[in-house]
């Protein structure tokens, strides 16, 4: 006889799997034989069965209350309102910039003028993400560098190492990728996911050498072979709250010394299936607003 | 499926990705009864409810270049406001279950509606019954039990396995079984643990897609 404890009945867990058929079919049978002639546990069969049915007796949709709806247009209406640039660019999707700098502007208004448009804009440039939609704004990428450089004219930018060093910029590869006018025509082209596009945040500095090694870094990451996968004190995937944040996939983390000692690279899912955006953080549990760096790469295997 | 304003869901999204700044609003508007019962039946507590399905609709909002129309659109709005839910609950922001001990507080936030006394009792039962569940369970099971989702459908939007998905709801019913007999028993004597078809949309006569609601896995 089957039974599932001193009791000489079936355990209720027993009995509601094989309700939903996931009993070997030897196993099966012998509870099937045991519900024949046991009333108790023909009970609790019943009793399972009727759980599904007191569930499906409930209204699938709730009304949603008034106030809850009216906090979440106003959430969402932020949000189309950060989409949608005040300047001259006009309906369109969210490009790179603006899904992430925007939100950053808004949260930390005194790094909004300075860092974000000048570090980005002026240090480096960047290709759209293209998320693959054929009517996307990649066209009008370019043109949002070129209004956002030239409305906050940078005065740091002459600091910028790469800046108009034109000569220089064919020189090198690497140099040429973080070159403005460069990644303007990449952005024309139409290409998805630049070789490691990198945005400087916070103000760092980042030599083509470290570029390549956090490049490198980051597939390590993504493949599998980093070495520890970091995780916070909490026991927690370091990059969880900023993968959250971005509505990503988190792929991992690794401790990282490049650009600054004791940070984290965190790689994460981009819109773009083929790539990987890659982001350092100064801390495990920090998030977008404390970013130094984030970069797109193409996701190879 | 198409709307009365003949946009299909798809289109709603793709035009959104587009630049359309009416229609993410438009198709929220169509599902977010249906989301806010997930979210409040996951979460349990009103405010984290809220607080998920808004997560849930601004990383909709933003990740909607992401959707690749593999999925219905329902369920890709489903998996990305689940996941928020969970979310909540992993990083502990959720609040403690408080259904049992404040019944006048989570009725009246549970539906702004006028709710007839009993169908209101029911639901109370129902959701402090489903809070005795661990979150993993809970989710399957309402998303199968109560929000009408196939197997496979949870399994896409949970992103496990669908024998895993069963095996959950298994756990959660035998689990459930005793609590909603005796609720039943105890609050609606004589209706025992049938199914009670005219307790089905009091609430909103338009809210449900399969009224009788009686099939758990009807949508194969």
């Amino acid at each position: 006889m089957v039974v599932h404890d001193d009791s000489g009945h079936l355990d209720p867990v027993e009995v509601a799997e094989h309700a939903e058929g996931l009993l070997a079919v030897k196993r099966a049978a012998a509870v099937d034989a045991h519900l024949s002639s046991c009333a108790r546990c023909q009970a609790v069969a019943a009793s399972v069965g009727a759980v599904s049915a007191r569930l499906a007796a409930e209204p699938r949709e709730l009304a949603i209350p008034a106030a809850v709806a009216a906090r979440i247009d106003a959430a969402l209406a932020d949000e189309a309102a950060a989409r949608a640039p005040a300047s001259g660019v006009r309906e369109r999707r969210p490009g790179f910039v603006e899904r992430f700098l925007r939100p950053l502007r808004e949260r930390l208004p005194a790094l909004a003028a300075a860092a974000a448009s000048i570090a980005v804009l002026g240090i480096i440039g960047y290709t759209v993400v293209n998320d693959g939609f054929p009517n996307g704004g990649d066209d009008t990428a370019a043109e949002t560098v070129a209004d956002a450089a030239g409305s906050d004219e940078p005065d740091e930018a002459a600091q910028a190492p790469m800046d108009a060093d034109e000569d220089a910029a064919e020189e090198s590869d690497e140099r040429a990728d973080l070159d403005l006018g460069d990644d303007s025509v990449a952005a024309e082209d139409g290409e998805s996911a630049a070789d490691d596009e990198l945005t400087t945040l916070n103000e760092q500095a980042v030599s083509p050498d470290e570029r390549s090694a956090l490049a490198a870094q980051l597939q390590d990451i993504v493949t599998g072979r980093a070495a520890e996968p970091a995780s916070g004190g909490d026991g927690e995937a370091c990059g969880t709250e900023l993968a959250e944040s971005l509505g990503q996939e988190l792929i991992g983390a690794a401790e990282t010394d490049l650009v600054e000692p004791g940070s984290i690279l965190v790689a994460i899912g981009s819109n773009d299936p083929d790539a990987v955006e890659g982001w350092l953080l100064p801390g495990c549990a920090t998030g977008v607003e404390d970013a130094l760096l984030n970069f797109t790469a193409p996701r190879s295997e | 499926m198409p709307d009365p304003d003949g946009r299909s869901d798809g289109a709603l999204l793709r035009q959104h990705a587009a630049g359309d700044r009416d229609a993410f609003g438009e198709l929220v508007r169509r599902h977010r009864d249906r989301l806010w019962a997930v979210a409040l039946r996951t979460l349990g507590d009103p405010d984290d409810a809220a607080d998920g399905l808004q997560d849930g609709l601004l990383n909709a909002f933003r990740r909607a270049g992401s959707y690749r129309g593999d999925a219905a659109v329902t369920t890709w709005l489903h998996r990305i406001v689940v996941n928020a839910c969970l979310d909540r609950i992993r990083r502990g922001a959720v609040r403690p279950t408080t259904v049992l001990e404040d019944d006048d507080h989570s009725q009246r936030l549970i539906s702004s509606d006028p709710d007839p006394a009993d169908t209101a009792a029911r639901r109370i039962d129902v959701q402090a019954a489903l809070a005795t569940l661990p979150a993993d369970q809970r989710a399957p099971l309402v998303l199968v039990d109560m929000e009408g989702f196939s197997v496979s459908e949870t399994a896409e939007i949970l992103g496990v396995p669908a024998g895993t998905v069963k095996s959950r709801c298994a756990r959660a019913r035998a689990k459930l079984a005793p609590l909603l007999a005796a609720s039943s028993g105890a609050d609606h004597s004589g209706e025992g643990n049938r199914p009670r078809p005219g307790a089905v949309s009091p609430i909103d006569p338009t809210a449900s897609t399969s009224p009788e609601g009686g099939a758990s896995h009807g949508r194969a």
